[in-house]
Order: structure tokens, then sequence, then C-alpha cells
């Protein structure tokens, strides 16, 4: 067990090394940042001194070595569109992006459990099929026309929602709603199949035998054991949800880290998205980590091994 | 236990349905061979050109709306461009992104598999922790990267497909070969004399095939997602290619005047994908039902 947390935690770091190193030579092969800062009129001496002032007359390896350390004290580099330094800008952006992330991860959890555990005990009921519809439907929409669509009947056709920017908790609605659908259809399949496994064991027939209420045997004995893949799940939802906020964010013009990274894109603010793939790929790495260490002391075929 | 007891009741229900399943679900087929039909002759099938539109003929609604002009079934974008034979062109957008970027990740991802699996020792341990490393890394934030870096493009989405991707076709594979590996067949082609390279690409591949098939159509949806999703950040393939994504990005601003330039292409992608992944299903129960979990 602790040499299986040993391991994981070694992988993530050098995973994060590995990102670092490939933000570092993308944008390095992307051009010479001199060419960008430095006036036309600039004389070869000036640009030669700029250079080494910079210290990009150096190799490589020396060049990463700098970055490196200047990242882990907290220091990306200055955004050029808003001159300011992207830190700052990541942290005024996170708060929205989080407020959004919240809200889709309420909004699987409150229909894809219930909606889950009901499809599996009245399996092949209305409702069932319904459910199951959506779940093949969910998976096959893409995320950033829903929100398209959503936009057009909720603003556009029935005026009840506002459909871009952040102010009002009404703002939220719709991105958050557009953001959870994708993962409602994955959680929804998953709690489905793992309550079908535990409604056929042999202890949920024991307890229906001993003539337990139907809702004690459901939630009770059947869905705290069905729980455990789903928790494990909901847990990288929040992995795949940092993915789609880039898309939902564009969609809807919501003020969080996606946005501010496509619009940088746009500009060709290289610090800015620099800062901003890195911060995202150290969270996403470090999720993934946390999960990988929950399920290990959740499942004890991992805990008991070694 | 509980696995075994899921499997009978499962296996009971099934029957009635898999014997149904000798024929691939039809509309789903038919949907996808038009789709095929559509890329491949794309230019004798397109009403109008997919990249020069006419100005005089902007935002036409689709038919059966007031203002639809004739030639225009379902409508023209801001630039006068129809969309109908936008859609038909971003038929081919889509498919051969699917095809060659899950054919290289598939061919690339299988070889790391086949090697790990059947070399084992340090290789093994070396290759799965670089699929495990590859696992944990963002790919959309590698798109946005690549995109500022080199300019949007098709060989962008074709990288960001096979970076993703391959992890898996390697895990597959090499579980696969594993256990091929123990059988006696294996063991028979070694006394005759066979070579490494023989009984891997001889013996072992044509096992694995079928799996790594099954994988593939389960991927197409996926990718077609993909390539839309990237395209409409404008990190995929760049405009005036007609790319689906790229078009439902083109009418985003529109929604209010003129909703049909970026819902039209959208369902295009739904039912696509639903199609797509209808099929994929079908193909892997009736190639390998173990794979069930994927």
């Amino acid at each position: 067990m602790q040499r299986y947390i040993i391991g994981r935690i070694l992988q993530s770091i050098v995973s994060i090394v590995v990102v670092s190193m490939v933000v570092f030579a993308l944008v390095r092969l992307s051009g010479d940042p001199i060419q960008i800062m430095m006036p036309a009129e600039a004389s070869k001496a000036d640009i030669e001194l700029m250079r080494a002032s910079l210290g990009l007359d150096q190799p490589w390896p020396v060049q990463y070595w700098r970055f490196i350390s200047r990242v882990t004290q907290g220091d990306f580099g200055k955004s050029v569109r808003f001159r300011r330094p992207a830190l700052d800008l990541i942290a005024e952006r996170y708060a929205a992006t989080l407020e959004l992330g919240g809200l889709a991860v309420l909004v699987v959890i409150a229909v894809a459990l219930p909606v889950g555990v009901y499809s599996a005990v009245h399996r092949g009921g209305a409702l069932d099929y319904a459910a199951r519809t959506f779940a093949a439907l969910g998976q096959a929409v893409p995320p950033f026309w829903l929100g398209l669509v959503l936009v057009l009947i909720f603003g556009v056709l029935l005026h009840w929602l506002p459909t871009s920017g952040r102010g009002t908790p009404l703002h939220v609605l719709l991105p958050g709603v557009t953001l959870g659908w994708f993962a409602v259809a994955g959680l929804m399949r998953l709690t489905r199949s793992s309550m079908l496994d535990v409604l056929g064991s042999e202890y949920v027939k024991l307890a229906r035998i001993k003539g337990l209420p139907e809702r004690q045997v459901i939630w009770k004995h059947a869905f705290k054991n069905a729980a455990l893949p789903v928790v494990t799940f909901a847990a990288l939802l929040f992995v795949a949800l940092l993915n789609g906020s880039i898309i939902v964010e564009t969609v809807f013009g919501w003020p969080g880290l996606g946005l501010l990274v496509i619009e940088a894109v746009d500009s060709r603010d290289y610090p800015i998205v620099q800062a901003v793939v890195l911060f995202l790929s150290a969270m996403y790495i470090g999720v993934n980590l946390i999960v990988d260490i929950l399920y290990a002391y959740l499942n004890p075929k991992i805990r008991y091994s070694s | 236990m509980t696995e075994g007891s899921l499997a009978v009741t499962e296996s009971a229900i099934r029957t009635p349905r898999l014997r149904d399943r000798r024929w691939p679900p039809m509309v789903p087929l038919v949907i996808v061979a038009v789709l095929v039909l559509c890329g491949i002759f794309a230019p004798v099938l397109a009403p109008q050109s997919p990249v020069e539109g006419s100005l005089g003929d902007r935002l036409v609604p689709p038919i059966g709306m007031e203002g639809n002009k004739a030639g225009h079934p379902l409508g023209t974008d801001r630039l006068g461009r129809d969309t109908l034979s936008r859609l038909i062109y971003g038929a081919r957008i889509s498919l051969s992104v699917s095809v060659v970027g899950i054919t290289l990740t598939g061919a690339m991802g299988s070889f790391v598999g086949l090697l790990a699996g059947f070399f084992g020792g340090w290789l093994e341990t070396l290759l799965m922790r670089i699929v495990d490393i590859s696992l944990s890394l963002p790919g959309i934030l590698i798109a946005v990267l690549l995109s500022v870096v080199f300019e949007p493009s098709f060989t962008n989405v074709i990288i960001v497909v096979v970076f993703l991707l391959w992890p898996s076709y390697a895990r597959l594979v090499r579980g696969e070969t594993l256990g091929i590996k123990q059988q006696e067949f294996v063991s028979l082609a070694r006394i005759a004399g066979c070579s490494s390279l023989t009984i891997m690409f001889r013996h072992i591949v044509p096992n694995v095939a079928p799996s790594i098939l099954v994988l593939a159509t389960l991927h197409v949806g996926f990718v077609i997602v993909l390539e839309a999703a990237l395209s409409f950040l404008g990190v995929g393939i760049p405009p005036p290619t007609p790319s689906w994504g790229v078009m439902v990005a083109d009418g985003r601003g529109l929604i209010e005047q003129a909703w049909w330039v970026s819902i039209l292409p959208g369902i295009a992608i739904l039912v696509t994908v639903l199609s797509l992944n209808i099929l994929g299903d079908w193909v892997r129960d009736r190639l390998d039902p173990k794979l069930r979990q994927i």
C-alpha cells in the first residue's frame, strides 16, 4: 500500500515535470520572443543586450532551469495584453471556474444518483428506458452545441435566463447545466450498472428474505455497496469538468480560467497560455493522484497487495 | 460471486436480444453509409461551393421558413455560403480526422502494447510508465498549446487524437498479448524456429486484431466530437474549411437572428455520433463481448 502510494506520487511528479518541459519547449519553438518585444527599428546591439539581460542567450537546459525556479516561486511571467503578472489573473478568474464547476457537480449528483438507483431498481420500466435514452443522447451531444441550444430556448425564445457573463445567481444556471449534462450521462450509467450488480447479490436477497422494508434494502444494503465505483468516478468527474469548462466558458462568456486561456490564444498572449496550462495541468495531475490514493484506501484488493 | 450471478442473469435476459443482433441495427448503418458516401463524393453531391458564398444570399433561412430561396434547402450563413453544401463537405473532415487519427493512434498504441506484452522485463516497465504518464496529461490543454505554437491545422488535430488515445490501445494489446503468449501455439511456433518478429506479427497480431477493431469502432464517435470541439474553440481545423465544429462556432453570435447556422451542424454531429456509438456497441457485442466495460 505504502509502496503503491509512493510510486504514484513519484509518477505524478514526473508527469508535472514532463508537462513543464513540453510547455517550455513548445513556447520556445514558437519563435524568438525578442522579435515580438523589441520595436522594428532596434539595432542589433540593442537586441543582443536585451537577449542577454533576459538570459535568452543561455543554452536551453539553463533557460529551463531558470524557468522552473521562477515558477516554483510563483512567478509565471507577465501577460503581454494586460501587462499584469499571470498569477494575479489566474487568481482572479479561478473563483469563477470553481463556482461553475461546483454547480455542475451538484447538478450531476442530484440527478445522476437518484435516477441511476431508480432505473436499476425498476429495470425495464418506463423511467429506466427514458434514462437510458437520455444517457445515450448525453454521450453523443457535443457540449458546446448543447450550450447554444439552451441559449436559444431559455434566452432567445423564452427570455427566462441571461445567456452570457457572470453576475446574478441566475447567470450560472445555463453554463452549470451544460457543463453537468455530459457527466450526468456517465455517472447515471455507472450507478445503474453498479446497483444492478449489487441487487443480484446474496446479501440483498437475504435482506429481502428477512422482510426488511424495500427502502431500507435499497439504500442501506444495496446502495452503500454500490457506491464504491461511484465515489471514484465522482472524483474523476472533477477532472472531466475541468476540461469541459474550457468549452462551456467560451460558449457562455463565463469569465473563468478556460475563457482566459482561449482569449490568450486569440491574442497570442504566450505567458498567460503557458501559466494557465501549467496551473490547470498541475491541478489535473493532483486530482488524479488523490483519486487513485482514495481508491486504494477504499478498495481492499489494492490495500492488501504488495 | 456477485459477478458470477450477475453474468447468469444478464445472459438470461440477453439471450433473445443477442439473436437479433446478428444483423447490425439498420437505421444507424444507413446513416453512417450515407455519411461515408457524402464524404467521398462531396464535390459531386454538394449543390454549391462550400467556401464561396454570394453576399446577396446572406442568412437565408431553411426551406419552409419565410424568406427561403431556391437552391438553399438548409439556408445559408453570414457569408451567404450554402449550409447543405458545407455540411456535406464537413462529413469529409469528420471522417478523415477519425480514419487518419484512429489508424495512426491504433497502430502506434498497439505496437507499443505488443512490444511491452511480448518482451516483458524492463521494456514493459518503461513503456507502461510512459503510458501512465501520458494518461495523466490533460489533452485539451495540450491542444490549446499546440495551436498557439503552430497555427491550427489538420495535423494538430491528428496529434491531439493520437496523444489522447494511444494509451488505451497500448494497455489493451499488452493485456491480450500477455494471455496469448502463454498459449501452446506460441511455444510450438518458437520450437518450429520462428523468430520473435514472426511470432509477434504472424501469430499474435491476428489474435489481438478483433479487440483492436472493437476499440477503434468505439472511438470514432469520440474523435468526431473532439475534432468539432477543438475546431469550435479555434484550435482545431481552421476556417474557412467547413468542419462541423467551425460551422457551429460561426453561428454562435447569430443565434438570435439565424439559429440554423449553428443548430443544423450540431444536429449532424449528434446524429452521426449516436449512430456510430450504436454501431460500435453492436460490433463489440458481436466480436468481443468481454470488452463490455469499455
